[in-house]
């Protein structure tokens, strides 16, 4: 896990106050466990408040069509950190996102390519002749996607004998990733750096340098305080500029710890 | 743009080691050194630069500046099956026009052409407000609305044919009233698509800029004014850092920029430095008219006609155009709108092979579509004084054919459609 300041009873104070600031009503059982339910329910109390707070958005789902999707606000100096740290490190000459848009991950992605000096080619996954053209012809050689979208242009670059891109960065929801098998990489050729998110560009696991091969294994996302246990997760919002923080959020993620990463960190795997 | 920067442009686009494409265009030899001209005829005599001769060589062979300061990287396909061009962009510079249509306070909603939404917060940003921009997904406007609802956003970049599916949902949610400004590019806004969003979105100052994939230095044409409805409805003029001749698409001699003179455009953009790609003469392959010899901008400003090879159909004495035909139909605003699909089919006569023109149009179930191909026809002018319905009394053409389109248009059309093997 990455250094982060303590779990305190002052933390809960924090985000107590901020609820309080969005009206929110039942600030006695902050700091109590939260689950994703009485999540939803009180980022639907704040949904009003958003226009006046100042942030970006991201949707709360990753589906589209998801009827209870609201808009999640992150600061506004949000930086897709792990992300850029995976691009800093491979050097890419150019980066395609295949992401979907409505994600809203193309403004921190592009940050990212800013800090790696490279460019961004986004390319709608339906379009995959483009993206495979754009790895041939215009050096683009990381794809940043989901973890479904990646096999399935795997396939295409390795049917239509198109060379793969060096780097795969993927994004799985914690969904997706709960019910993930083995055969989920399958056909991906190059570096994978995978990432779990809890909303888009809210990251939850992620893989270093060291993890990025060494499949199967995560460390802990920073952002929050963990409270890891047998058959759930509990997470506190650390950033002092979380504009909705959590507060002992209870995920159905059970971990355990694998060792310790050449990095330093703890590496975790599903349980 | 003044002869001089001409000059010193078509200087630094034949020097150095990525100075292949114009090199090879203009034919000279490995040791010449950087062409210099002295004259605007030598300026013109200049061929012009072709999207075919930009795929010829891959994007790194094309690039004057390091990869490392190209922002983002556009895609668009070849006129002629060669496959899919790849243009490099440096961040775009130039557009504080818009903060006199809008203040972008609020959030913004962007889709990735002709800026990227991190253009749009960059945009923000350098003007001291807070960087909040929505990307637009067209594949998911129902999502985008929802978080223009929680946002207050209240402005937006879309192409014109996004317009109905993101003001469909943003109706469905309440939100429609709280648009501001809407920023338009693409295909040419018909009347009926600006009806649509002038009903839709009462508040809203609505621009249409002129763009392709290939030019770095967007725009290409820089909204004159806002749409009022008034045609033609989107005027624009050269952006400072560009040049924009016109050429007679047969025989490539240059037309003057008077008032009503139409041509194929030429456009030489260069932003500074960085650029990924300087552009001389670039044949865009679209017909424009000139609006204006001298509009308040301080450049003679224009109206897209549509695409060169695509929106007209030659006829013998005469030629078919797109915008004539959406001319021919806003003069019947109750029985159609103005946005259809044309298909040009070769038939063979006694009298020889001939075109016969199919016209799909939106219209209601009533209307009686022979009818409306008569009325239609007399409107339709294929030269300054000759209708198509005259060509058709005259035997030289068939008849126009009106059919109903059922579902209406929502997507991008092609306007023209030539079928020769029917």
């Amino acid at each position: 896990m990455h250094p982060h300041t303590a779990f305190s009873p002052e933390l809960i104070d924090r985000i107590r106050r901020v609820y309080a600031q969005y009206g929110i009503s039942d600030l006695e059982n902050v700091g109590k466990p939260m689950s994703m339910d009485a999540l939803v329910s009180l980022l639907g109390e704040a949904q009003a408040h958003i226009p006046e707070m100042q942030n970006r958005v991201v949707p709360s789902s990753f589906d589209p069509d998801d009827e209870n999707l609201i808009a999640f606000p992150l600061p506004l100096s949000y930086t897709w950190s792990s992300c850029e740290r995976a691009l800093v490190r491979s050097r890419p000459r150019g980066v395609m996102m295949r992401a979907p848009l409505f994600w809203q991950l193309e403004a921190p992605l592009h940050a990212a390519c800013r800090a790696a000096g490279a460019p961004i080619f986004v390319n709608d996954q339906a379009n995959m002749p483009v993206g495979g053209a754009a790895i041939q012809l215009a050096d683009t050689d990381a794809v940043v996607t989901s973890a479904n979208d990646a096999v399935a242009f795997a396939a295409y670059l390795s049917e239509k004998k198109m060379p793969h891109p060096r780097l795969w960065i993927l994004i799985s929801s914690l969904e997706e990733y709960l019910r993930k098998t083995d055969h989920s990489r399958e056909g991906i050729r190059g570096t994978v750096v995978e990432e779990v998110h809890l909303f888009p560009g809210l990251v939850l696991l992620e893989q270093c340098e060291h993890l990025a091969d060494a499949r199967g294994g995560f460390h802990a996302s920073g952002t929050f305080h963990w409270e890891i246990g047998s058959e759930e997760c509990l997470i506190t919002s650390l950033q002092e500029d979380a504009p909705i923080p959590f507060a002992r959020l209870t995920l159905p993620l059970a971990l355990r710890k694998r060792g310790t990463c050449g990095c330093g960190n703890p590496v975790f795997e599903r349980a | 743009m003044r002869f001089d920067d001409l000059s010193s442009i078509l200087s630094h686009a034949t020097s150095g080691a990525h100075s292949a494409t114009y090199r090879a265009l203009y034919g000279m030899t490995p040791d010449e050194p950087p062409r210099r001209i002295r004259s605007i005829g030598e300026w013109r005599a200049l061929p012009p630069l072709t999207k075919d001769a930009l795929l010829s060589s891959p994007m790194r062979d094309r690039l004057y500046a390091p990869l490392s300061e190209i922002d983002h990287i556009r895609a668009s396909s070849g006129t002629s099956g060669k496959g899919v061009l790849f243009s490099p962009r440096t961040h775009v510079r130039g557009m504080e026009y818009r903060l006199g249509f809008h203040d972008f306070k609020r959030p913004f909603i962007a889709f990735t052409v002709p800026l990227m939404p991190h253009w749009h917060e960059s945009f923000q940003k350098e003007h001291g407000l807070d960087p909040r921009v929505i990307a637009y997904d067209p594949k998911h406007p129902k999502a985008i609305a929802r978080l223009a609802r929680a946002t207050g956003a209240d402005g937006m970049s879309v192409f014109v044919f996004h317009i109905t599916a993101i003001g469909e949902e943003m109706k469905r949610l309440g939100v429609e009233q709280q648009m501001k400004f809407i920023e338009i590019t693409g295909e040419t806004c018909s009347r009926s698509q600006f009806e649509y969003l002038r009903r839709t979105f009462p508040s809203a100052t609505i621009v249409q800029s002129y763009n392709s994939s290939e030019v770095e230095d967007a725009h290409i044409g820089m909204p004159c004014k806002p749409m009022d409805g008034t045609e033609p409805r989107a005027v624009y003029h050269p952006k400072k850092t560009h040049f924009l001749e016109l050429i007679d698409p047969e025989t490539g001699e240059p037309i003057e920029p008077r008032a009503g003179a139409e041509g194929d455009l030429l456009i030489t953009a260069y932003p500074g430095q960085p650029c990924a790609f300087p552009l001389i003469r670039f044949r865009i392959g679209d017909t424009v008219r000139v609006v204006d010899d001298a509009c308040p901008h301080g450049a003679w400003s224009f109206t897209v006609l549509g695409r060169t090879d695509l929106d007209f159909k030659k006829l013998p004495g005469g030629m078919l155009r797109a915008e004539a035909v959406a001319r021919a139909l806003a003069r019947f605003p109750g029985r159609v709108s103005d946005r259809f699909e044309l298909h040009c089919h070769d038939r063979l006569t006694p009298a020889g092979a001939k075109m016969e023109p199919v016209l799909h149009v939106e219209c209601g179930a009533e209307e009686d579509l022979e009818r409306l191909a008569l009325d239609v026809a007399a409107e339709i002018l294929v030269a300054p004084s000759f209708s198509y319905a005259q060509g058709v009394a005259e035997g030289r053409y068939l008849p126009l054919v009106c059919r109903r389109i059922e579902q209406p248009l929502t997507g991008k059309t092609r306007r023209i459609t030539v079928h020769t093997a029917d």
